[in-house]
């Protein structure tokens, strides 16, 4: 009788080995940095430098936001002791989209985080807390791409910035869905929607345009 | 007795030290990104080029699929009357990818049909029952011959065609189908570490290729990026 308790007891300590699976939301975040990363904030030509600084600030905060998510969710110590979004948030608000909040409270998050410590198992809670900067800094965003069109600016440039723009308010909704979902995140009904936000994310920044090479000055 | 107590400690083995066998995933995912490219059906005349795009249509929805499955007891998604036009579209530009087209969606619909019940696996802990997930192998074998008319048939549709990125799309379309033809000849074992390798092999053409293949607007303007895939085989 105690043998056979002891043995079940073994058999049933493999399982305790599978911590909770949070891949699908480190795939989609790292995927979702790499896709808001891309350098629309320089396409020429700007109607504003401030505009463009402020755009470019705020990708760089969502990209790095993103990463951190993509840490924790692996379970990862995020790296931040001090708010690293200081200058960012400053220079977020030159676009005059309201960046600057959301910036900052990101920032404060990540703080946090930091801080206190948060890794995988604090993810789902993460997610809810981080959620309305995130929503903001979306919101903010995508108004200073906007801000930057030119009506009369060639088609291509034209395309890349309704790309990018898109890329950015999938981002809003994926991150939503991510926090509304955050109890279950681990189901499998959850996780496929999650796999296939990566994929539409991994479609998107593949469409992307990529630097030409540079054509080559006169022949010397 | 003794013996089954030795192999405990195997067990455990099994259970912590091997890293996630996620090679077959990792390939249909990235071949059904690839295989959705709207470009290399544009020089065509308009009726034929809607049957090109349906066929690249249903390969890349198979080949999603097929991710899904990889992860035993995943729950695909299927809709049926989603896929349904894409038969006549594609039949339009070539009748023998048409009949593809259609066997691949049968296939599809059988393993939607078989999904397990959500919770099985937590529930069959206190009860006799194993859920055993039998859907993979028989579905790679079967969907080989329709996927490798696929892969012929889009392929000689880009023939028309000069230029560095359809000769790129070629060369991706010939990847695809010698990776499925991989995946076939070893269906019985493709949950092996050897055979994940020769998969990772597979994909690893694949992201080489992928960083080749210009870019193509169209996918990214689209409402959703993953255009029919997102329709017919996701949540």
């Amino acid at each position: 009788m105690m043998r056979r308790a002891l043995l079940a007891g073994l058999a049933v300590l493999p399982a305790a080995c599978n911590a909770p699976d949070y891949t699908p939301v480190r795939d989609w975040a790292r995927t979702a940095s790499l896709a808001a990363d891309f350098p629309a904030g320089r396409l020429p030509p700007p109607a504003s430098a401030d505009v463009r600084e402020g755009a470019l600030a705020m990708r760089d905060a969502l990209a790095t936001y993103l990463a951190a998510l993509g840490r924790m969710a692996d379970d990862g110590v995020l790296p931040y002791p001090e708010n690293p979004f200081v200058d960012l948030a400053r220079q977020a608000g030159r676009a005059g989209t309201g960046g600057e909040q959301p910036v900052a409270d990101l920032g404060a998050f990540l703080r946090r985080a930091t801080r206190q410590n948060w890794q995988a198992p604090r993810l789902r809670e993460a997610l809810g807390v981080a959620d309305p900067s995130v929503q903001a800094l979306v919101r903010a965003l995508t108004a200073a791409i906007g801000r930057n069109a030119e009506p009369g600016e060639p088609p291509a440039i034209a395309m890349a910035r309704a790309q990018y723009a898109a890329i950015i308010v999938r981002i809003g909704e994926d991150h939503a869905l991510l926090a509304a979902r955050a109890d279950d995140i681990t189901d499998q009904e959850v996780v496929e929607m999650i796999r296939a936000a990566e994929d539409r994310m991994r479609r998107s920044v593949l469409a992307l345009p990529r630097p030409a090479f540079p054509t080559g000055g006169p022949a010397r | 007795m003794r013996s089954a107590i030795a192999m405990l400690p195997v067990l455990f083995l099994l259970g912590c030290a091997l890293p996630p066998n996620t090679a077959l995933r990792d390939w249909a995912r990235l071949a059904s990104v690839l295989a959705d490219h709207p470009d290399a059906a544009a020089p065509h005349a308009p009726a034929e080029r809607d049957g090109v795009l349906a066929q690249q249509e249903a390969l890349a929805v198979y080949l999603y699929a097929l991710s899904v499955l990889a992860t035993e007891e995943s729950i695909l998604t299927f809709r049926a009357d989603a896929f349904a036009p894409l038969v006549p579209r594609a039949a339009a530009a070539d009748p023998a990818a048409g009949a593809a087209v259609a066997e691949i969606g049968r296939l599809l619909a059988a393993a939607r049909a078989a999904n397990p019940q959500p919770g099985a696996r937590a529930r069959s802990a206190g009860s006799p029952t194993v859920i055993e997930d039998l859907r993979l192998r028989p579905l790679i074998r079967a969907a080989d011959p329709p996927v490798q008319v696929l892969v012929a048939s889009l392929s000689r549709g880009t023939a028309g065609m000069a230029g560095p990125d359809a000769e790129t799309y070629r060369q991706l379309l010939t990847a695809i189908g010698e990776g499925h033809a991989v995946l076939n000849t070893r269906a019985t074992d493709i949950r092996q570490r050897d055979v994940a390798r020769e998969i990772m092999a597979q994909e690893d053409r694949l992201r080489r290729l992928m960083l080749i293949l210009a870019p193509d607007p169209a996918v990214g303007l689209r409402p959703d990026p993953a255009g029919a895939v997102g329709a017919v085989v996701q949540p």
